[in-house]
């Protein structure tokens, strides 16, 4: 019997990396945590995927601020991999925190995901935002995949996948 | 069985490690209810006093479209409650403020989907202490694909000092057999 809140998986970068997968992941839980603790060999975005779908199934609303001003944007119709971040570009010295949140990732609903990412570097340039995602599938999640627009994650990347079992 | 988890590093090389640690012996689940499709609340009660705080998860579709699901304390419905917000749709964002009002909003401010569901994760600090105010913090989001989706997060205050042993969250109409609610105890050191 699984735990209520336990570890499912976690990985440290030794050498930078351009994907971190988290597969077969287990049915055993009712929501997913993802904590991931990133920067990157340049200043492009950290992106996921659900289930290795790369199709137009996504869409999703934010709301950012970026140290100067407040925005909200909803993208409708989108591939994946979608952003976690939307402004300011990603850090190379200090690091970036996501957290993605899959509340009820096995059912048969299509699925809404919770985003929160705060990136600070130091200077007036950062961003703070929070994000609703949906993905339009069905299908129980069973795979995260995380990337960069472009180059690798960097050395001492981590990134923690947990489960939360309901009563 | 393919490895849990997978680092690729641009293909050229292949490794992945795998642990499992326990991370949260601290947070238990008290109860979890589903949504009847003929009921616009969910109640938990009875909720034990031996938690540092609470998290109350959900996952929603109602039966009407446009419907904000509210919380309130103790079965509490007069109007000691307060709310704050800031929140993003596809057309503005907005910061906002109710007082004296019957009820907090833990999410979906401007309205449900009987379609795509609304997730909100409340957290409530001090629940059973009392001798303060109980303030709960939340983070709530609803994507339509369209411009009418909201993501916003806030708080609420209920004017009370009483230890918190129920709480209910209803809508307008009726919360679907898909929705979901679970809520957390997490134990202090």
């Amino acid at each position: 019997m699984p735990a209520t809140y336990e570890a499912i998986s976690s990985t440290t970068l030794t050498s930078a990396t351009s994907t971190i997968t988290f597969s077969s992941i287990s049915s055993a839980y009712t929501d997913l945590k993802l904590v991931f603790v990133y920067k990157g060999t340049n200043g492009s975005a950290g992106r996921f995927t659900l289930n290795n779908d790369t199709s137009n199934l996504y869409s999703y609303m934010y709301v950012t601020g970026n140290g100067t001003s407040l925005s909200g944007t909803q993208v409708s119709n989108t591939s994946g991999p979608v952003p976690l971040t939307f402004g300011t570009s990603s850090p190379t010295t200090t690091f970036v925190t996501s957290i993605i949140d899959i509340v009820a990732y096995r059912g048969s609903t299509n699925k809404t995901i919770l985003g929160t990412t705060h990136m600070n570097q130091g200077a007036t340039t950062g961003e703070v935002n929070r994000v609703a995602y949906l993905y339009r599938s069905t299908s129980a999640i069973t795979r995260i995949d995380l990337t960069r627009t472009s180059g690798a994650f960097d050395v001492g990347t981590m990134a923690t996948l947990y489960g939360i079992l309901k009563a | 069985m393919s490895p849990l988890l997978q680092s690729l590093a641009g293909g050229s090389s292949r490794g992945y490690r795998t642990f499992v640690t326990a991370a949260g012996p601290g947070f238990e689940s008290i109860a979890s209810a589903t949504g009847t499709g003929s009921a616009g609340a969910i109640t938990f009660s009875s909720i034990p006093s031996t938690y540092q705080s609470l998290q109350l998860r959900g996952h929603f579709t109602t039966t009407v479209n446009g419907q904000s699901p509210f919380l309130i304390f103790n079965n509490d419905t007069s109007t000691v409650y307060a709310r704050h917000q800031i929140a993003a749709t596809g057309f503005s964002q907005l910061v906002n403020a109710q007082i004296s009002v019957g009820s907090m909003l833990p999410g979906a401010y401007n309205g449900s989907s009987n379609t795509q569901p609304c997730v909100f994760i409340v957290d409530i600090e001090n629940y059973a202490n009392t001798t303060i105010a109980k303030v709960m913090r939340y983070f709530s989001g609803l994507d339509l694909n369209g411009a009418s989706s909201v993501v916003e997060f806030g708080s609420g205050l209920w004017a009370n000092t009483n230890a918190i042993t129920r709480m209910d969250v209803t809508c307008t109409g009726s919360f679907t057999t898909s929705s979901t609610f679970a809520l957390y105890g997490i134990k202090g050191a």
